[in-house]
């Protein structure tokens, strides 16, 4: 290791928060999960499938870890409430 | 679609989500675009049950992951990943952290800086590093996914985090 790099201990800290902040969560796995098996079999209806994933859409963004003022201003978006 | 393959649909999302994802996040260097792949490999998978159910677990993996190798090679087709990578850095720089104004700050830069390294590195590094430290694999568990021996993804993993530690050097 050069004197001007990371030691190992501080990198495996930091990527640990990393990897943590990079996992779907628990509930954005679900949702893509609900999304997946929600799907009809052929010849759904094209307006169905796009309002469902506009709501999946919509629940994942606020599933993620957004800042409370963004979640608020989200909440703002008529189509989002 | 019946209730058995939905079952069967269920397990295989609940072994291979997570490592999907972490593959997808390596190839791509995207959140937003990782995520988006993930429903897209698992949609195609519910669409094809009747595909990989025949088959023996070790390679319902393989199946899930020839899905998600194609669909990657067609994002990069469509050159969105290269696009949206910059969009990802800006998100990544905004991602909530619960201490204070000064803490998170600090937090998020730091997180910003290792965001853009590894971004930055190599996508064959990036990918055994985001399977190793995101999907929680050993690396002979990468070396299975990638067909690569352990030993070559060690030393990968090595070179990774060398890169990493070299640019992370003196600011943390």
């Amino acid at each position: 290791m050069s004197p001007a790099s990371l030691p190992d201990d501080a990198l495996d800290e930091l990527l640990g928060e990393w990897a943590t902040g990079a996992r779907l969560t628990p509930r954005e796995a679900e949702a893509v999960r609900v999304a997946v098996v929600a799907e009809r079999p052929a010849g759904l209806d094209a307006g169905w499938w796009s309002g469902l994933m506009g709501q999946v859409s919509a629940a994942v963004i606020e599933a993620v870890a957004l800042p409370p003022s963004a979640r608020a201003a989200l909440r703002q978006v008529p189509a989002l409430a | 679609m019946s209730g058995d393959a939905e079952d069967d649909f269920n397990r295989l999302y609940g072994e291979q989500q997570r490592v999907v994802h972490a593959f997808l996040l390596g190839r791509t260097g995207d959140r937003e675009l990782a995520r988006d792949l993930v429903q897209e490999v698992f949609l195609r998978a519910w669409r094809r049950a009747d595909a990989w159910r025949v088959l023996p677990p070790e390679r319902q993996r393989s199946w899930v992951f020839t899905v998600a190798r194609n669909l990657v090679i067609d994002a990069h087709r469509s050159r969105a990943t290269a696009e949206s990578a910059q969009a990802a850095l800006e998100r990544a720089a905004v991602d909530t952290v619960s201490e204070g104004p000064e803490v998170r700050a600090e937090q998020r830069e730091r997180m910003a800086l290792l965001d853009s390294a590894i971004r930055r590195l190599p996508e064959k590094l990036r990918t055994v590093l985001s399977l190793h430290v995101v999907g929680g694999l050993t690396s002979a568990q990468v070396g299975e996914v990638l067909g690569e021996p352990a030993g070559t993804v060690r030393y990968q993993l090595s070179q990774a985090r060398r890169q990493l530690a070299g640019a992370l050097g003196g600011r943390s």
